[in-house]
C-alpha cells in the first residue's frame, strides 16, 4: 500500500493530521478538513480511511482520555508515519509532473 | 460545553441502540459521535452519523464476508419459509377458532378479512422470528441482519412492481411463499414493503448480544 499514490481523500485526512498536530483525533480531523479543506465528512469514513491506512503503515494510532462528554470512551489519537509522509511526498509530485505543461493551468500554482 | 464536562444532552436513543449493535466495533468512533453532539450538533447530524456509520460497517462486512453474508439470507429466508409451511393450517384454526371462519364458506361469502387479519399476524410473527434467528447466528458480523433485511426489501418490492404490472390477473403461488409475500399485497396497501424490514431490524436490534467493548490497537 505505502508504494502506491493516495487518493483525494487519503490525501487530505493526512493532511489535516499533520495540521491538527498532537491533538488529531475524529472530531479535530474532521473539523479541519472542514473549515481549512472545505469537505465536510462523515466520521465513520473518516475512520473507515484512517485504519486502511493504518494497516498500510501510513499513520499509527494509540489511545487518548476518555471524557464524560464521552461517554467514557477514549480518542483515539493519529499520527503520521514516515511512510505517510513518504507517500504525500509523492503523490504531491505525481500531481506537479501533471500539472506542468498544461496551457490551460498556466499561472495556476500547483 | 468545555471537554471533560458532563454530558447535558440524552443521546437519540434509537440511533444510538443502531450504532452500538450494527456499527463499527470501535469505541472511540461511538465517544467522537457523542462528544460532537453534546457540543451542540442536531439530532439529524446525530442519525446521518449513524446511518452512514451502519451502512459503511454492512458494506464492510459484506464485502470482507460475502459467504457470511450469502449464509445469513439464507438461514434467513431457509427459517421464514419453514414458519410458513404450517402457516395455512395455523391461520385457518386461529381465524376459525376466533371468528368461526371457514375457508369452505369463504368461497361462497367472500368473507376473508378474518384469515387475512390472522394470515398477517403470522406473516409478521414469521418475520420476526427469522430475523431473531439471523442475529443469533451472526453475532461475529451483527450487520448481517441488514443485508438480510435488505433481502427482504428487494423480495418485496420486487414482487409489488409484478403485481402492479400483472394487475387484474390472478397470481398462483405456493401458500408458504403466500405468508412472506402477502403484505407486499394491495390489501395490505404493500405496507409490508416497508414494515416487514423495519421488524426485522428491530428484532435484529434486541435479538443482537451488545457489543463487547473493543480496546484499539494502541501502535
Amino acid at each position: 500500500m505505502s508504494e502506491r499514490l493516495l487518493t483525494d481523500f487519503e490525501l487530505m485526512l493526512l493532511l489535516a493530521v499533520l495540521r491538527v498536530g498532537e491533538d488529531a483525533y475524529g472530531v479535530t480531523i474532521a473539523r479541519e478538513l472542514e473549515e481549512t479543506g472545505g469537505r465536510t465528512t462523515t466520521l465513520a469514513a473518516i475512520y473507515l480511511a484512517l485504519e486502511r491506512m493504518r494497516e498500510g503503515g501510513l499513520v499509527r494510532s494509540r489511545l487518548g482520555e476518555k471524557t464524560p462528554r464521552r461517554g467514557g470512551r477514549a480518542k483515539k489519537m493519529w499520527s503520521v508515519t514516515g511512510a505517510g509522509l513518504r507517500a504525500i511526498k509523492r503523490t504531491r509530485n505525481a500531481f506537479v509532473a501533471l500539472w506542468k505543461g498544461i496551457p490551460e493551468l498556466k499561472g495556476a500554482r500547483a | 460545553m468545555r471537554n471533560g464536562e458532563t454530558p447535558s444532552r440524552k443521546l437519540p436513543f434509537v440511533a444510538t441502540v443502531l450504532l452500538m449493535r450494527f456499527g463499527p466495533q470501535d469505541d472511540s468512533l461511538l465517544g467522537d459521535i457523542a462528544e460532537e453532539y453534546q457540543a451542540g450538533r442536531s439530532g439529524t447530524w446525530y442519525w446521518r452519523q449513524t446511518l452512514t456509520a451502519v451502512a459503511l460497517t454492512a458494506a464492510g462486512d459484506l464485502k470482507a464476508h460475502p459467504l457470511r453474508a450469502l449464509s445469513s439470507v439464507l438461514i434467513g429466508w431457509g427459517s421464514l419459509l419453514s414458519c410458513f409451511a404450517l402457516g395455512d393450517v395455523t391461520a385457518n384454526s386461529i381465524a376459525g377458532l376466533i371468528w368461526g371462519w371457514s375457508r369452505q364458506a369463504a368461497y361462497a361469502t367472500g368473507w376473508w378479512w378474518p384469515f387475512q387479519v390472522t394470515a398477517a399476524f403470522i406473516s409478521y410473527a414469521g418475520f420476526a422470528l427469522s430475523a431473531a434467528i439471523v442475529a443469533r447466528s451472526s453475532r461475529r458480523s451483527p450487520a448481517m441482519v441488514l443485508v438480510y433485511a435488505a433481502s427482504v426489501i428487494a423480495v418485496l418490492l420486487g414482487f409489488a412492481i409484478w403485481m402492479e404490472t400483472t394487475a387484474g390477473r390472478p397470481v398462483p403461488m405456493p401458500h408458504t411463499l403466500f405468508f412472506a409475500l402477502s403484505v407486499a399485497l394491495p390489501y395490505h396497501w404493500r405496507s409490508g414493503v416497508l414494515l416487514a424490514p423495519a421488524l426485522i431490524v428491530a428484532v435484529g436490534m434486541l435479538a443482537t448480544p451488545p457489543r463487547e467493548h473493543h480496546v484499539p490497537k494502541a501502535l
